[in-house]
């Protein structure tokens, strides 16, 4: 089968990877779990296949099983695996070790833990060579790893090549984590998201390197991950996964632009685009809230009128679209930053001198009610630091905090107490953010337990209401947090943040640990709940897109400092400074071709910054 | 590329199953239940729970025990053993027909008999089960609520107050214990403290192990703080206003149980060889209250003429050891989260 488009396709249809009618399963206490159910697809030589699924759709281990990763494990496997011309399934434990790096190198998803501390970067690579070239010199197998780390762009690749693992960014661990795949030449190339745990310009930059290296090098690319737009620009066929089988595969153009199983618009339609503005995304919310709201109360009229189950939760239809920033500039502000600076130590070494940097540097904004401010930036920016300045998990070193006219700065935790009434935060890992040892019931009553409510019927009373509200079941109340998915935790999460009935509410990267189709729904539950429960929200994200669709104001931190802020539009539109405009030319997108667009703009904007590399 | 505004209609299908999917059929199982689920798989490790929960009862039912199947501990039998050797005659009625190689085990006497006096070993073994699992579960106590308590202030406020909590450890660590036990049972009087004859060396016993030995539930449990207190949920718990306190006792302390309960059935079994060392060495329980230690401390001078007198009491000591092993490791295994199924 040929791939028309990229020019770059192979004239050959040989394929390196052949998998037919794989089928993993684990035994688990509760049965056979079924990983991957008959799953078939082909790679040609050169070619690159993009592998898109939710978490728990069996990407892992299909990338896993072709690395033959899944021996030594419980995993049942069965169905044909063909690794250029090695049957992963049926092969020996010394074939496979021959085909993996020779025939198939496997970059990781968390490049912070795939590489080995003890060891400098060169010896780790110098034993991936060495390993399936056992007559290679030292001398021959230093060349090489020189040669792959130049190639990932490392500068002063034969300098660099005795530091540790520790000495580099996130970005060039993985970039040395790609060298070390690159090493022994092989003919498939599998990154299993490579690059979710980076920023976006890193994000970019990754995906730039594996597109480059595979025209290059004339490798096949298998790129697995759970955002569409990820692989868009990068890869030539798609694969959409759902429950361990494939419910569509083709050319990449024609799976995004007319795609055809329902699964694959969901996912579709789930993918934040930054060309969506915040008004086009909330009227869209509301039409649709306005249509469910309508087939509800038809349903009830069909079923007898069952008395509405909202309370005084929900004003049942929407508020209409007034905007809800139209108060401001007008009255006092719920919320005045002035000037806040955060000062970290940083321990010097055994005798050296402590030294300070400012993780938030003179930050200063104003918010008002009803609005949302959103705040962007990579890791390390500070908008972490400052939204838990204003929360006061954190005190300020300089500057104000005002919240409703009172200076919160130096409030001690007690004097904090009532406060907590009012403002509250949605934490980024739902994972962590709820106490695996309480039952959900218990955490989101935590609040009104600490607030000094004592009946307990009132507590379960008014979880259970909010637990409805957030889309959960209220039989849901004395279950823990692992029965729950990543978007049902954050659910959990939201509620427990919501049933204090705050003012404002702090959302540090609320979406970012949650699959594409998860992520909207989590947003559209949040835009929902800013109508009903009219609260003012700072949202703290690293995506560009989601931060774009509920945003009225935004603001783009880097180095502690806001660099850029204005209405959401028009940082969007018409971005004045050259960070925002390197971020928007990172930031993912679906189509194809545009993808490959920005991709031209990034290479220009990069030999326009001098090739002065650095991650 | 299609209009964002009309894709939707497919998303809102997606959400429905979406949320089933993720609850998985653990749904209503609590990390306890799962635990339970695994460790009774767990085939050793179910072993190990039974034996001791036998020892538990046997020592608890030790008067009904010694009435059906055996004496009281402390009567003696002489009519049984030979006078010259101390050994336990082959038959009592022919005092020179030689001594039974089995010491004695028969029906009546269920695991022989003691050489010299004569008193029923069954009666004395399950006696001295009590003893030593009185003294083990106290010291384990004691050293469970001392370091969790210091461990967790230690992992919770760190800074000065680590600092000296774990310094402390060190020290008590560092400390020459059994050197320490051996000059305080010689030095403390009897009558301290309100307490005579065994209770008050119990009570020194337990004392000593669990004053002493602490510091090692202190450092897992301040580790494991130090690890926890990171999470958001704590941070959560903060911003909702919880107090400190709160956090300690009602955030952390659920997420320590496990670890605590694990490690503490593994301080067990040590803590029952301190006790029977100590009572080998003289310095534990008086004669004539049975104890394992002391009986093979006694058993020594005998070993040629009464070898079951040795082997008996360190069977059972062995075998206690050994289940509490064995049931600390399925612990640890089924609570464990990352092992496999």
């Amino acid at each position: 089968m040929t791939t028309p488009g990229t020019g770059q396709a192979p004239d050959t249809a040989e394929a390196v990877v052949s998998v037919r009618d794989l089928k993993i399963t684990f035994p688990t206490l509760d049965g056979d779990v079924h990983a991957v159910d008959g799953l078939s697809f082909e790679v040609p030589a050169g070619g690159a296949l993009g592998i898109v699924g939710e978490s728990g759709s069996g990407k892992s281990a299909t990338s896993l099983a072709l690395m033959g990763l899944h021996r030594g494990t419980r995993a049942r496997i069965s169905g044909e695996l063909l690794v250029a011309g090695t049957d992963v399934v049926t092969a020996t434990d010394q074939q496979v070790r021959a085909m993996r790096g020779n025939d198939i190198a496997m970059v990781f998803q968390d490049p912070m833990s795939s590489l080995h501390p003890q060891y400098t970067i060169g010896n780790q690579i110098v034993e991936a060579y060495r390993t399936h070239h056992p007559g290679a010199g030292a001398a021959e197998a230093r060349r090489r790893a020189v040669d792959a780390l130049e190639r990932v762009g490392i500068p002063e690749a034969a300098r660099r090549i005795h530091s540790y693992p520790h000495e580099f960014s996130g970005g060039m661990r993985q970039r040395v984590l790609i060298a070390m795949g690159l090493v022994c030449e092989p003919k498939v190339l599998l990154a299993d998201e490579p690059t979710t745990a980076l920023d976006v310009t890193v994000q970019a930059q990754i995906l730039d390197l594996l597109d480059d290296l595979r025209r290059d090098l004339g490798m096949s690319l298998i790129l697995v991950s759970h955002d569409l737009a990820v692989v868009a620009g990068s890869v030539d066929r798609v694969l959409v996964m759902q429950k361990g089988r494939a419910v569509e595969q083709g050319d990449v153009r024609t799976v995004l632009s007319e795609p055809e199983h329902p699964y694959t618009q969901a996912l579709l339609a789930a993918v934040p685009r930054v060309e969506v503005s915040r008004a086009q995304r909330r009227a869209q919310v509301r039409a649709e809230r306005a249509v469910a709201a309508e087939q509800e109360r038809a349903a009830e009229r069909e079923h007898g009128a069952e008395p509405a189950r909202e309370p005084e939760a929900a004003p049942a239809p929407p508020p209409a679209a007034a905007a809800p920033a139209a108060e401001a500039g007008g009255g006092e502000p719920l919320l005045r930053v002035e000037n806040v600076r955060q000062r970290f130590r940083v321990r010097g070494g055994m005798f050296g001198a402590a030294s300070y940097f400012y993780a938030v540097d003179d930050v200063s904004f104003e918010l008002h009610r009803g609005e949302t401010l959103g705040i962007v930036g990579e890791s390390g920016s500070g908008k972490s630091t400052l939204s838990r300045m204003i929360m006061r998990l954190l005190q300020p070193t300089e500057g104000r905090v005002v919240f409703e006219g009172r200076d919160i700065t130096r409030l001690s935790d007690r004097q904090l107490r009532p406060l907590r009434r009012d403002i509250q935060m949605i934490f980024q890992n739902p994972y962590s953010s709820l106490n695996p040892r309480l039952t959900i019931g218990d955490s989101i009553g935590t609040a009104l337990r600490v607030q000094g409510e004592r009946n307990g019927k009132v507590v379960r009373q008014r979880v259970q209401e909010l637990l409805e509200r957030v889309g959960l079941e209220p039989a849901h109340y004395n279950r823990f947090p692992h029965a729950f998915s990543g978007g049902q935790r954050q659910r959990i999460a939201i509620a427990r943040a919501l049933i204090l009935r705050p003012k404002l509410v702090i959302c540090d990267e609320p979406v970012s640990a949650l699959d594409v189709s998860t992520q909207d729904q989590v947003l559209r539950l949040l835009a929902e709940l800013q109508d009903d429960f009219d609260l003012t929200l700072i949202f703290v994200a690293h995506d560009l897109a989601v931060v774009r669709q509920v945003s009225d104001r935004v603001a783009v931190m880097r180095k502690g400092r806001i660099v850029e802020m204005s209405d959401g539009d028009s940082v969007y539109e018409q971005p004045r400074h050259d960070y925002t405009r390197q971020l928007l030319a990172a930031a993912p997108v679906l189509d194809p071709d545009e993808a490959r667009r920005l991709r031209a703009e990034r290479h220009r904007l990069r030999r326009q910054a001098g090739d002065n590399a650095g991650v | 590329m299609t209009a964002p505004l009309d894709a939707s209609e497919s998303a809102d299908r997606a959400e429905p199953e979406a949320i089933t999917h993720g609850v998985r059929n653990t749904a209503n199982r609590s990390l306890r239940q799962i635990a339970w689920q695994r460790f009774r798989r767990d085939k050793v490790a179910l072993g190990g729970g039974i034996v001791v929960a036998l020892l538990v009862l046997i020592a608890l039912l030790a008067p009904l025990l010694t009435r059906w199947f055996g004496y009281p501990p402390n009567e003696f039998h002489q009519s049984l053993i030979d006078p010259l050797t101390g050994g336990v005659l082959r038959d009592p009625s022919d005092p020179m027909g030689g001594l039974d190689p089995m010491g004695g085990i028969s029906a009546d006497h269920l695991l022989g008999l003691e050489p010299v006096n004569g008193r029923d070993l069954f009666s004395r073994i399950v006696y001295g089960a009590q003893i030593s699992l009185l003294v083990a579960f106290g010291a384990t106590v004691l050293c469970v609520v001392i370091g969790t308590f210091l461990g967790v202030i230690a992992g919770y406020f760190g800074g000065w107050v680590d600092a000296v909590i774990s310094r402390a450890m060190d020290i008590f660590l560092a400390f020459p214990l059994l050197l320490f036990a051996i000059a305080l049972a010689g030095v403390i009087p009897d009558g301290a403290f309100g307490l005579q004859g065994n209770g008050l060396r119990v009570g020194v016993i337990i004392f000593i192990i669990g004053f002493f030995n602490w510091p090692y539930i202190g450092r897992i449990v301040r580790g494991q703080t130090l690890t926890l207190k990171e999470r958001e949920f704590v941070e959560a718990a903060r911003s909702l206003g919880a107090s400190n306190s709160y956090i300690l006792f009602r955030e952390l302390l659920p997420n320590l149980v496990t670890p605590i309960l694990v490690y503490s059935t593994l301080l067990i079994p040590t803590n029952i060889i301190f006790e029977a060392s100590l009572s080998f060495l003289g310095v534990g329980i008086n004669p004539p209250t049975p104890s394992w230690g002391g009986m093979l401390s006694n058993s020594l001078q005998y070993y040629t003429t009464s070898p079951h007198f040795v082997i008996i009491p360190g069977l059972a000591i062995f075998i206690t050891v050994l289940a509490f092993n064995l049931l600390g490791d399925g612990l640890r295994d089924a609570f464990d989260p990352r092992s496999t199924d």
